[in-house]
């Protein structure tokens, strides 16, 4: 008995936490700075450093990683990078990079498989907003009515259905640089009018519209496991902030508080977590007059600091404590 | 939808009761809005109920006020009307920190060998993890001594920390030398130029939150703290929070005065031990080194009273009644049974403790 318990004593206390983020990153720095009142060791890969990895396939799933047994990973920016800085400079880099991505999300996926992960690059990197529609729509979640289409004929159909729809990217914000004078940046959600619709061809290329909910406020969501933080966030008093709230608006900022979420929502969502496999990250709800949470989108290194700054929450106390 | 709706305070707007009149203190945008009392009675005694049950409660006497307020609550974005309560809850008000020291102050005069007597004191606060520190320079040092004392703090970037600086204001200091002087030490969050020859606040174009203030008043000695003024008030959750249950200035709080001697503030009589021949985590040990750190606003005279006690900051070292902790600072000039500003040194009833500490000297 004695002995088992000195083992996993022993095993605690080597434990090193691997944090993955970038040089500035607020976020982390504030976790950081618990873990040293903790005294539990850690070390910080930001997007630059080096990490010598070795996987070995041909044993069972506990010894392929047996390297980090005594680590655990937080993937809280970016990602891992397994090239020695010098080769990052050269020109084959794009093609080193693209089996790296390989191996670092298999190595993501054993880590996860052996809950030695938090967060993750992969979910950040291939993030698909329909997919996460979808699997929050099977979860029971209710979503805005969303048509992604090249007909205009569908988008009439669609239009006519509702009041209002909107238009959003459906992977990446739109940013081009056309020369160092000249930059086209996405401005997020817009409102469609029907002078929009007419000017389109009848065929166009892919586009992404939803439904405009009328809110009453939204809610954001930080979870890590089992541990949710929300936030209600009141704009709908301020035109400038009326479509989405990350227009944000300097002059007054939008009311936001703590936000308690009913438990058939978060049992809801507690769903859509196990199914989309995506362990940690920031959900966008929004509520309407009826009082019914529609599910937006989901940002799986999304920050926590502003939410927890603004409710008091201690969530880089809770990370810290929790890794 | 109002009608019908029960009335919640947005969270982390919090209103404060005080003798005569109250306040609410808008933590979010960092406001203090001052409300009757009578407003503060129905914030506090109806949240959760509708605009209609509170006017039946006042027998429909006062439809006509109840409006006003609320018309005036909505105005401001401190209330909303919901028809599910229950998914808004308070705020929590625990305040914490990761580290035992959170802020310090260093007073500097002119030694030949400033500059590695304080290098030993910001190693060591580095070591305890301290985030902000203050450095008080009240020599007038020459400009390179001054830079000489950032470039040697420059080199310890192993840990994040901001510093706060008083010097002595000169000619050379102007706005082109301020502010080369901010971008090179990124470290630094404010400078403070006392016997200024104008009171002046600066911000300068991509610094952020950083900023210069021009003092014209001289800063001779650390006698010269401790002053109470409403601009000093700070609305936010952190001050908020830490004034719930730790004194507003001195908790979490290590300094070390111009002779090297370590106390809690460089105002104190006591103290635990010198920089020389002692260590700062030493001198916390000492079971008396803490013993302000606790006392609350709401257990000093007077202060228990004011309004402004959850966002006034506190003095400990300069009190009206020299020998009882819990008396109000002295240097505050408010009275929260008058709601009237004076100024505090000719205030007849403070010469006594004016007298004790001794200001003229
Ligand atoms: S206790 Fe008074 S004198 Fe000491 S640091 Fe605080 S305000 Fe200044
Ligand atoms: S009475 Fe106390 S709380 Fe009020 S302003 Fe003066 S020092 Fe601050």
């Amino acid at each position: 008995m004695e002995g088992k318990w000195s083992f996993l004593m022993k095993s605690k206390k080597n434990k090193e936490i691997i944090i993955v983020s970038e040089d500035d990153d607020k976020s982390t720095n504030l976790v950081i700075e618990w873990l040293h009142a903790y005294g539990k060791s850690f070390k910080r890969y930001n997007d630059d450093s080096f990490f010598d990895l070795s996987i070995f396939l041909n044993k069972d799933l506990k010894n392929v990683l047996k390297k980090y047994s005594n680590n655990v990973f937080w993937i809280r920016r970016g990602g891992l990078k397994f090239s020695p800085n010098l080769i990052s400079e050269t020109f084959f880099y794009n093609h080193i990079k693209t089996e790296e991505k390989a191996v670092k999300y298999f190595f993501e996926k054993m880590l996860y498989l052996n809950r030695k992960i938090y967060g993750s690059s992969y979910f950040e990197k291939e993030n698909n907003k329909i997919n996460n529609l979808f699997l929050a729509r099977e979860s029971g979640l209710k979503i805005p009515d969303t048509l992604i289409t090249t007909s205009k004929k569908e988008l009439n159909l669609f239009f006519n259905k509702y009041d209002s729809i909107i238009n959003k990217c459906i992977f990446h914000p739109i940013r081009f640089n056309i020369d160092e004078n000249y930059k086209i940046q996405g401005s997020g959600t817009v409102i469609v009018a029907k002078e929009n619709i007419d000017f389109f061809d009848d065929f166009f290329s892919l586009s992404f519209f939803q439904e405009y909910i009328e809110k009453q406020y939204e809610v954001r969501i930080f979870f890590l496991k089992d541990f949710f933080f929300s936030m209600a966030i009141f704009s709908q008093n301020d035109e400038k902030t009326k479509i989405d709230y990350r227009n944000y608006n300097r002059e007054k900022s939008n009311r936001n508080i703590p936000f308690e979420l009913p438990r058939k929502i978060k049992n809801k969502i507690k769903k859509f977590i196990k199914k989309s496999k995506i362990d940690t990250g920031s959900i966008d709800l929004v509520v309407n007059n009826k009082n019914d949470f529609f599910f937006l989108e989901i940002n799986p290194q999304g920050q926590f600091n502003w939410v927890s700054e603004t409710c008091n929450y201690y969530i880089e106390k809770k990370i810290a404590e929790e890794l | 939808m109002i009608k019908e709706n029960v009335f919640l305070l947005h969270s982390n707007c919090m209103p404060v009761k005080g003798y005569r009149r109250s306040i609410i203190c808008d933590l979010q945008r960092h406001e203090i809005e001052l409300i009757p009392n009578d407003l503060y009675e129905i914030l506090s005694e109806f949240q959760g109920k509708t605009i209609n049950h509170i006017k039946k409660f006042y027998k429909n006497k006062y439809d006509f006020i109840i409006d006003d307020y609320f018309s005036y609550l909505v105005r401001k974005e401190y209330v909303f009307f919901t028809n599910t309560p229950r998914f808004f809850p308070k705020m929590n008000l625990e305040y914490n920190s990761p580290f035992e020291i959170t802020n310090a102050i260093i007073d500097v005069t002119y030694s030949l060998n400033f500059l590695a007597l304080n290098e030993n004191i910001i190693d060591q606060l580095i070591k305890l993890k301290c985030k902000h520190f203050e450095i008080r320079i009240f020599d007038k040092f020459s400009i390179e001594d001054i830079i000489s004392l950032l470039k040697m703090i420059s080199v310890k970037d192993d840990f994040f920390f901001q510093l706060g600086l008083y010097v002595k204001y000169s000619n050379e200091m102007d706005s082109k030398f301020l502010k080369n002087i901010l971008k090179e030490y990124s470290f630094i969050n404010y400078i403070i130029l006392y016997n200024s020859k104008v009171n002046e606040f600066k911000k300068f174009q991509d610094l952020d939150d950083r900023y210069v203030v021009q003092i014209k008043e001289n800063f001779l000695n650390e006698k010269s703290c401790g002053k109470i003024d409403k601009t000093l008030f700070i609305s936010n959750v952190k001050t908020y929070t830490e004034s719930q249950s730790n004194n507003s200035c001195l908790n979490r709080k290590v300094s070390v005065d111009k002779e090297g001697n370590i106390k809690n503030c460089p105002s104190m009589l006591q103290h635990f031990g010198n920089i020389k021949d002692c260590t700062i985590e030493e001198a916390l040990n000492h079971k008396d080194f803490k013993k302000y750190w606790n006392i609350t606003k709401d257990q000093i005279d007077v202060c228990k009273d004011c309004e402004f006690r959850y966002v006034c900051t506190d003095c400990r070292a300069y009190i009206e009644e020299p020998d009882n902790p819990y008396s109000k600072p002295l240097k505050c000039g408010y009275n929260p049974y008058t709601n009237i500003w004076e100024e505090w040194s000719t205030n007849p009833l403070k010469q006594r403790a004016i007298e004790h500490y001794n200001f003229l000297e």
